[in-house]
């Protein structure tokens, strides 16, 4: 158990390397300059021994190669540098963001799992049943609708119909736990109603080819509660692959959360790094990327770990 | 349970009354009246809620970083001058001030003036702003600007006097503009923190979210400003943020989409106000492809029916400028100069044929970060279409775009431009020879245009001012340096309890922030 963590550590060290280096040089050969960009945000002509200056100040005059190996040395010493635009500690900032991010990535999995594996049971035990059928067409429905539709229809219905809840935003925890949870529902719910359809949809092809297994009939014929027997035989087995997808969907999310955190106007990581991209702020790329791929490098590690736990077979691989 | 779900109904009965207990549950909680009380609506009387369109890239007094900045900045930081409602210049640090000469200016400070940190404003401060920003160095948006200033004297502790190598009549409006604002000398080393004099302080910023900014009591301006908190919080959706207004999140949205403008407007307890300072041009190539010929140009500006690109990509909300952008409320507008190139496809025909240039194919570049622009191009595609020519789209993201006009990579580009002064001489910019930039026509450098923005820069006599810039319109029709599209509507929509609050004229559209001073909710 310990050389296999041990060993995907490693191949996650290098891994890491390589994002960090891919990043670096995808970012110089994007056209784009950040120092343009940065200089004619007011709409005027940014005189040229500006630029000049501001390419000093910023490093970007060097050659490449030295940029390089300057942004790996500070690297290899935890520092992800200051930002082009306000001059900010980018670690700080990705700091402040990253909980959020994770903190909606973590309510809506929540919220997904909660509904999306009883449900998932539900529809396979139901096979062929009015619920199963009820289920396969809301899930389809919930699978084809934008994630941007479902959140601009909870804005109107919540925020602008109701007024249960404000249009959006935030407010840290600390200044109010009850608006910051309310704010935090809404763009959970809506990535949630995607996710809890793939939930419900894995939970069940899962659970209907561990029902067919040979085990589960055993357990039966030994006279063990039918609740037992889907509990502590089907569901833990089922619950691998369930894992599995919940995993990546998690990973995804930590970039892929854009669309909500604009509707939502959730000051989270996608929204960062969007805006990042779009000054040209190298050091902010660079560093929310590398955060991003180490999480999810990270996440994978945790669900293949977990994935053992339950399946003592994948260990001996 | 009936008998025939034997095999799985026990189990599942129960399963299914604990789950929907459960969905129970979070549901009462959702409708709990409790939880949703107390939800802090933009109603309290002291503080207005202004929904900006972007979080400020940051708010370094010297440098341009759009309009969210200025308008945030304009409450921490104030200049020597600045405009009154109807556009004219008046003192702001300054006290009063009077031109000893067309090239010399003698400043007043007023005695009052305090900093945030509670310093007095001195004529040293004064010296020590503006020689950061004409510094050889300095990445100041002004510095160009302040390339006219010969020299800057202290005269005593709150007199100073500038002068300028000619006379220019636009410095004042320079001074007048938001940048060119006055900082505490003794705290310039780190542009992030500089400290100014404006009306209010930066109680706290949650970076990307929001910023609280709280009135100070020792204002200069007796009385102001009258609302003691303004929250700023960036919403970058267009429809969240009316939905916010709507909702009664905020007090005031900036930006407010084309499209929302009449809903707004016939809403009950909103208000919307809108100006038309920012408008849309054309830029060419002119050291290759086929607008090297102005013929070619001039076809091109005939071509554009501006009135449906302002239907198809503005909801309406814009009006067709087919002349230079001098607004109808400037001294220096002429009406029989208004209209350059008046829509007619025949005419443009002609002018292809005469130029023996019927089958030209070429690259329009425009955005796909801004729709607006993106929608132009599409629009104005058809309608070069329409005389024969064959134009291929580039849209790439911001970046990019800025970079590609840079090089000229290009045939002709659709911009956005601002007036920066509220000055003709704000055409400098877009007629002007200077370094390559996306937001002039590539390559531009042409004698006569060039003597006489300088003549008209450089005029004292607003008379032989006007009439250098009647010379300059005509010499424009003729050579199309660029041409324009439209004037786009800029809207504020608020809550009827907003008071006071009052955007600038048209061509003073940067300098909303001041309108701060005056803004309470009633």
């Amino acid at each position: 158990m310990l050389t296999y963590i041990v060993r995907r550590c490693v191949v996650a060290a290098v891994m890491i390397f390589m994002v960090a280096t891919a990043v670096f040089m995808i970012l110089h050969v994007v056209p784009g300059d950040p120092v343009e960009v940065m200089l004619s945000a007011g709409g005027m002509t940014p005189d040229p021994d500006a630029v000049t200056e501001m390419r000093e100040r910023l490093g970007l005059n060097l050659p490449l190669h030295q940029q390089y190996a300057n942004y790996l040395s500070r690297l290899a010493h935890g520092d992800l540098g200051q930002s082009f635009q306000d001059n900010e500690d980018v670690l700080g900032n990705i700091a402040q963001r990253l909980p959020r991010t994770l903190e909606l990535i973590g309510m809506a999995t929540f919220l997904s799992l909660f509904f999306g594996v009883p449900l998932g049971v539900l529809s396979a035990t139901k096979r062929g049943k009015l619920a199963d059928k009820v289920l396969a067409g809301v899930t389809s429905f919930a699978l084809s609708v934008p994630v941007f539709v479902v959140g601009t229809v909870f804005v109107l219905f919540f925020a602008l119909m109701l007024h249960l809840v404000p249009a959006g935003g935030f407010v840290p925890f600390s200044q109010s736990p009850r608006q910051h949870l309310l704010l935090l529902l809404m763009p959970s719910l809506a990535i949630a109603v995607g996710f809890t359809a793939i939930i419900i949809r894995m939970t069940r092809s899962t659970v209907l080819d561990v029902l067919q297994q040979d085990w589960v009939r055993t357990a039966r014929a030994k006279g063990i509660h039918e609740r037992r027997v889907i509990r502590r035989h089907v569901v833990r087995n089922a619950l691998g692959p369930v894992l599995t997808v919940t995993g990546l969907q998690m990973g995804s999310m930590l970039g892929g959360s854009v669309l909500v955190e604009y509707i939502f106007n959730w000051p989270g990581m996608s929204g960062f790094l969007v805006r990042a991209v779009e000054n040209r702020d190298y050091p902010e790329v660079q560093g929310i990327v590398l955060v991003t791929a180490a999480l999810f490098i990270l996440l994978n590690l945790i669900v293949d770990v977990l994935y053992s736990v339950l399946d003592p077979q994948v260990r001996q691989l | 349970m009936t008998g025939n779900n034997s095999t799985f109904g026990p189990t599942f009965s129960t399963r299914r009354r604990s789950f929907i207990l459960g969905t129970g549950a979070v549901g009462a909680a959702l409708v709990a009246p409790g939880m949703f009380a107390g939800i802090s609506r933009a109603a309290d009387s002291g503080t207005i809620t202004y929904a900006l369109s972007a979080y400020p890239p940051n708010l370094r007094p010297f440098e341009n970083t759009g309009q969210a900045s200025l308008t945030v900045k304009a409450l921490l930081f104030r200049g020597l001058l600045t405009f009154d409602e109807k556009g004219a210049i008046q003192p702001e640090l300054a006290e009063s001030w009077e031109m000893v000469d067309p090239k010399t200016y003698r400043f007043k400070l007023r005695p009052d003036a305090k900093f945030q940190n509670g310093e007095p404003v001195t004529a040293d401060d004064v010296k020590a702003s503006f020689d950061a920003i004409r510094g050889e160095k300095s990445t100041a948006y002004a510095r160009a600007s302040f390339q006219d200033v010969e020299s800057i004297d202290v005269i005593d502790p709150k007199t100073i006097r500038i002068v300028l190598k000619q006379p220019t009549p636009s410095f004042t409006n320079v001074l007048a503009g938001q940048n060119a604002p006055i900082v505490f000398a003794k705290q310039m080393d780190n542009p992030d923190a500089m400290i100014g004099a404006g009306p209010y302080r930066l109680e706290s910023a949650e970076k990307g979210v929001s910023l609280v900014l709280k009135a100070r009591t020792d204002f200069y301006k007796p009385g102001l400003p009258k609302t003691q908190t303004v929250r700023f919080v960036a919403y970058a959706d267009d429809s969240l943020r009316v939905a916010a207004l709507n909702a009664g999140d905020v007090d005031i949205i900036e930006y407010v989409p084309w499209q929302s403008m009449k809903s707004i407007s016939q809403t009950p307890g909103l208000s919307l106000q809108s100006v038309l300072g920012l408008y849309m041009y054309v830029v060419f190539n002119l050291k290759q492809g086929p607008f090297t010929d102005p013929r070619v140009r001039r076809a091109v500006a005939h071509a554009i029916n501006r009135e449906d690109v302002i239907k198809a990509a503005f909801f309406g909300a814009g009006k067709p400028l087919d002349g230079a952008p001098i607004p109808e409320t400037s001294p220096f507008y002429s009406k029989d100069l208004e209209h350059l190139w008046p829509y007619d496809p025949d005419r443009s025909k002609a002018l292809l044929k005469e130029a023996g240039a019927e089958n030209i194919q070429a690259t329009l570049l425009s955005n796909s970060t801004y729709g607006f622009h993106k929608d132009i191009a599409e629009i104005m595609q058809q309608q070069l279409a329409a005389v024969g020519m064959d134009i291929k789209l580039s849209l790439p993201e911001w970046g990019v775009r800025v970079t590609q006009g840079n090089e000229g990579r290009y045939h002709l580009a659709i911009n956005g431009g601002s007036p920066d002064l509220g000055d003709p001489d704000d055409l400098t910019a877009l007629f002007g020879s200077g370094p390559n930039t996306y937001r002039r026509s590539f390559g531009l450098s042409d004698p006569k245009l060039d003597a006489l923005l300088k003549q008209g820069r450089n005029e004292g006599d607003p008379a032989k001012r006007a009439q250098a810039y009647a010379e300059l319109q005509k010499a424009v029709q003729e050579i199309a340096p660029v041409t324009f599209i439209n004037y786009r509507a800029q809207g504020w929509a608020m809550r009827s309890a907003v008071k006071d609050f009052k955007a600038l004229p048209d061509q003073m559209i940067n300098q909303l922030g001041m309108a701060f001073d005056t803004a309470y909710i009633g």
